[in-house]
């Protein structure tokens, strides 16, 4: 074991541990980019949602709360499976029976979640710009009477819902598209553990896409 | 390791129940505690899938470190401007900053002002515009 590790040690690494560590690490500085590449839309967020309450509880009212609901639910699940896969494959793991079998339909299992969510994400964008609620020249709102831009607050609310969510869902293309390539990968490996280190990074991604859904659930489905 | 796997469920059983528990508070009005109840609740959410299903319970300090940058600054982001919104219209100028001032009709003339160096001419005089044919 020792030696198959120390075969896949790159340079400048003394040991598996350092290698996994760098990379691990290099992962949470570049997921810490990712929070404040987000994190001006949420500052955005937090402006409007200061100025326009009232506009926020109308647009949080046009929302399938329910549907929201399962889609958090799908990716928890989602990011449950991913959890198993990185503690199955991990180096340090004391399972020494074949563990492609396993860790392979766990990851189609979290990109067919995957892309579940995302089937419910746009059936529901399908049903705003039916109802016009997309910003632009198409928007309506029958009830506008009691806001202070005359329809335009409401309409800022739905320029962040599809803004942020929008570009959560382009993260869950590349979460999908990065899972189900390592599912393939470990497939087709001879030895699934050497692939550990990418799939611990993969990991973290489908982890951090995860906890971003998770705030934005309740900022834009559950105002009250 | 296998305790790992069973925190792993155990974690995702949490979150489960933390999001009914977000369902749940949408149908209560406790205004203004809905939001920070949820953002709570989803702070909560967000500690459990970082220390368990990150790995960061098990990780090095550095890797902690930078998990805790990118929130730090994105607190600092919102607190800042939050620190400005919510004060806009506090009151106006205090009274007492406002204090009348002697007005000094001398300081509303402006001289025009006056050169320090002028160039020397063979005849004495300044060098002007007349010069330039000259050049």
């Amino acid at each position: 074991m020792a030696n198959e590790m120390s075969s896949e040690i790159a340079i400048p690494y003394d040991s598996a541990d350092q290698q996994r560590s760098a990379a691990t690490f290099g992962m949470w500085v570049f997921l810490a980019t990712e929070v404040l590449f987000f994190g001006g839309l949420f500052v955005g967020y937090v402006v409007y949602r200061y100025e326009y309450p009232e506009a926020f509880r109308t647009g949080s009212a046009e929302l399938n709360l329910w549907s929201g609901g399962a889609m958090t639910l799908l990716l928890l699940l989602g990011s449950m499976l991913v959890a198993v896969v990185d503690h199955l494959i991990a180096p340090s793991a004391d399972n020494r029976s074949s563990l492609r079998g396993p860790v392979v339909r766990r990851l189609v299992a979290t990109t067919v979640l995957g892309i579940a969510f995302l089937a419910l994400e746009f059936h529901e964008y399908h049903q705003l710009i039916q109802d016009g609620r997309f910003p632009g020249h198409a928007f309506r709102l029958s009830d506008v009477s009691s806001d202070p831009l005359d329809g335009r607050s409401v309409e800022m609310f739905f320029t962040l819902f599809f803004c942020m969510t929008g570009l959560h869902a382009f993260h869950m293309c590349l979460g999908i598209l990065l899972v189900g390539g390592m599912a393939v990968a470990i497939g087709r490996s001879e030895q699934p553990r050497s692939l550990a280190n990418p799939m611990s990074v993969i990991g973290l991604y489908w982890h951090f896409v995860d906890i971003i859904w998770v705030f934005l659930y309740p900022l834009f489905y559950l105002v009250r | 390791m296998r305790s790992h796997q069973l925190s792993i469920y155990l974690t995702f059983l949490a979150l489960t129940l933390l999001l009914a528990a977000t369902i749940g508070l949408s149908f209560v009005d406790i205004r203004p505690w809905n939001l920070w109840l949820g953002l709570a609740i989803a702070t909560a959410k967000m500690l459990l899938i970082a220390w368990v299903f990150m790995n960061l319970a098990h990780s090095i300090g550095p890797v902690r470190v930078a998990a805790a940058a990118g929130l730090l600054w994105l607190s600092f982001a919102i607190v800042c401007t939050l620190a400005d919104y919510t004060t806009r219209g506090w009151g106006e100028t205090p009274e007492h900053w406002l204090r009348q001032t002697e007005h000094v009709e001398s300081y509303d003339r402006v001289e025009p002002p006056q050169p320090e160096f002028q160039i020397p001419t063979a005849s004495g005089r300044a060098l002007d515009d007349s010069d330039l044919g000259s050049l």
